[in-house]
């Protein structure tokens, strides 16, 4: 109670509610451009705090990561292009949604279950960062890699009608994910003599070929798009049926976005998906998944918000950055001279409040500018096809050269979208192949990382009892997909 | 069926020249024992057997609907026009690519606006050229002026 006390004063006492305000319309504005990730939103305000009070600079530089990792979902439901890594999971139902013409309802769903997901994670931060913080500091190589297995699982459920295909995808993904310098011996792999290519290929510039310029290359050939109803294209947050139908898939976004969220490495990206792929797992509405279900937005979303709090877990506790983003919330708290670790409550435990209430305005302020913001990218993206398309490509060129400065960065976009043109073409489904992408990494470089330490010995994987926690579950999901085909398939064909 | 048939041919190839390209990777005095090849070349067996079970399956499914007497999906005729229009879209895309550094970012913009938006079907004229001024100032005040990412500057010089 006196915590609380002390956090309401310093919220009407210190400059936070501005700057809370302020770095999630920050944070919106990087977010939502393709290319701009959270981290350099995050970089770009840094500057500006070095001469502000601590408690109102950290609160900054959450507020804009808060906002950042939201403003994601606002091209991925609009234009197909995801601003984020973690907003890949939400193209699937909300530029569905957008096609139908629902495109008000897709972005009033994000918005309400992104604020569900801050309020939770930071109620989780506030709670439960010591006991969390604890579980991440056990994970070793063999249960990182187990935590990749976890997240590749997924594409038994995702594979969409042909699980060969489905398969095949994801290994097209993890064979993008080798381009670059091996993880263990720095050897070059894939990279033709290329020096841009030393660092690999970026998961997002892969995500805007596949799912945007792809987009665009097709809608190339196709005719004017039908215009949304009025009604249907403006905001609409869910009324109480669809909040009562919202329930689950934002509890279990929830629940693994804490999960994630507290360990170093995992992040947004992993629970997004996962959080989908349960979402529909436990749906009543399975069918409707991929064409358009609240439910497949309302899942990503929550988990990924949810994750933009608990991240912080590891920050705070040990001062270990578990991803970019992170890392720059680190050098925040550095620069103010705060120390991370078991004794920052002791000897910082007004900014640590401070930055809860932050965080706690930053979620709220997410509402009220989403409100704002929302209703002109709905009435930008229903322009004429023509000037939309010229723009999206105009924006996809600027976003994707803001990542390194790098022209060769754009050529790769364009490869990426022939190769989604080709993906469309025969039937190959986009996200298995970005789940490899994005979990080819953590899966090799720890699977490798296990086998040095183990001496080649394949039942390190099973000694580790979190390691083989996770793959029992991964092994689970995976039977229970193949189960649930097989029955479909013999109904079938009884029918 | 012919669909899943190119999707087969397609995948096989990509497996090989995959395990082609894996099987030159060399060691080094660092590597362990997987080594830097060692996944890739799973990763293509694996695809590469994926390519034949799809291929399989498909030749099976073409057997059984022949015995009964089913006609095949119909193919559809639009592929070579979207890959048309496709070839365009991405001609223009690498235009700029070549172009930026040379015209720089504000020009090259309010070029790419205007050639994507008439390729199309937006008549030239004066609206399409002041939006597609505007268009690139506005990219320009938000990523040059507001965010502050440092463009391709014109090689004639910032006047261009």
């Amino acid at each position: 109670m006196e915590s609380l006390t002390q956090a309401l004063t310093l919220l009407v006492t210190t400059p936070l509610v501005p700057a809370a305000a302020l770095g999630v319309a920050w944070g919106i504005l990087g977010g939502a451009l393709p290319g701009i990730s959270p981290s350099i939103t995050m970089a770009l305000v840094l500057p500006f705090t070095y001469g502000m009070d601590p408690g109102a600079a950290i609160v900054l530089l959450a507020a804009t990561y808060v906002g950042a990792e939201y403003g994601g979902s606002i091209p991925a439901i609009l234009i197909n292009t995801p601003g984020t890594n973690a907003a890949a999971a939400t193209v699937l139902d909300g530029y569905e949604m957008q096609k139908q013409g629902r495109g008000g309802e897709a972005l009033g769903i994000s918005l309400y279950s992104g604020v569900i997901g801050g309020l939770f994670g930071l109620t989780m931060l506030v709670l439960l960062t010591e006991p969390l913080a604890r579980v991440a500091l056990s994970f070793t190589p063999m249960a990182y890699f187990a935590l990749g297995v976890l997240g590749l699982s997924v594409i038994a459920s995702l594979s969409g009608e042909s699980l060969i295909k489905g398969m095949a995808a994801g290994i097209i993904g993890l064979m993008i994910a080798t381009v670059g310098s091996d993880p263990i011996s720095g050897v070059p792999r894939f990279t033709f003599e290329q020096a841009d290519l030393l660092d690999g290929i970026p998961p997002i510039l892969v995500m805007v070929g596949l799912f945007a310029v792809s987009e665009l290359l097709q809608q190339s050939s196709t005719g004017e798009w039908r215009k949304p109803d009025r009604d249907m294209a403006r905001l609409r947050f869910p009324n109480a049926a669809l909040r009562r139908r919202l329930a689950k898939p934002q509890l279990l976004g929830s629940v693994i976005g804490t999960f994630e969220g507290v360990m170093p490495g995992a992040g947004g990206t992993i629970a997004s998906f996962m959080s989908y792929n349960e979402a529909r797992r436990w749906s009543r509405n399975r069918d409707e998944f991929g064409k358009g279900s609240p439910e497949g937005v309302a899942a990503p979303e929550t988990a990924n918000n949810t994750v933009a709090a608990t991240a912080l877990v590891p920050v705070l506790s040990f001062g270990i950055p578990g991803s970019n983003s992170a890392a720059i919330l680190l050098g925040g708290l550095l620069v103010h001279g705060i120390v991370p670790g078991p004794r920052l409550f002791a000897e910082n435990g007004d900014v640590i409040l401070g930055l809860y209430a932050g965080l706690f305005v930053a979620s709220l302020s997410l509402l009220v500018l989403g409100m704002l913001i929302l209703p002109v990218c709905l009435w930008l993206v229903n322009r004429p096809k023509a000037y939309l398309m010229a723009f999206i490509y105009a924006l996809i060129f600027s976003g994707v050269y803001s990542i390194d400065y790098s022209l060769f960065d754009l050529a790769l976009v364009l490869g990426a979208g022939t190769i989604g043109l080709t993906m469309r073409l025969v039937g190959l489904p986009f996200l298995p192949a970005v789940l490899g992408v994005v979990l080819g990494y953590l899966v090799e470089s720890n699977y490798r990382r296990s086998l040095v330490l183990s001496g080649g010995d394949h039942f390190i994987f099973l000694e580790d009892r979190i390691a083989l926690g996770l793959l029992s579950v991964a092994a689970l999901f995976i039977v229970g997909s193949l189960a649930t085909r097989t029955w479909r398939f013999l109904r079938a064909t009884a029918n | 069926m012919a669909k899943d048939l190119t999707c087969a041919a397609v995948l096989f190839v990509v497996a090989a020249v995959y395990y082609v390209l894996a099987s030159g990777i060399g060691r080094s005095a660092l590597s362990d024992e997987v080594g830097p090849a060692g996944l890739p070349v799973v990763y293509a067996t694996i695809l590469g057997g994926l390519a034949i079970l799809l291929a399989l399956k498909t030749g099976l499914r073409y057997l059984i609907a022949r015995q009964r007497h089913t006609h095949a999906e119909p193919g559809k005729p639009r592929a070579a026009y979207v890959l048309g229009r496709a070839a365009g879209t991405l001609a223009i895309g690498a235009g700029y690519v070549l172009l930026v550094n040379i015209l720089g970012y504000w020009l090259s913009l309010a070029l790419l606006l205007p050639a994507m938006a008439s390729y199309q079907g937006q008549p030239i004229g004066r609206r399409l050229v002041l939006i597609s001024i505007a268009g690139a100032t506005v990219f320009w005040v938000l990523f040059v002026w507001l965010l502050g990412i440092p463009m391709p500057q014109p090689w004639l010089g910032p006047l261009a």
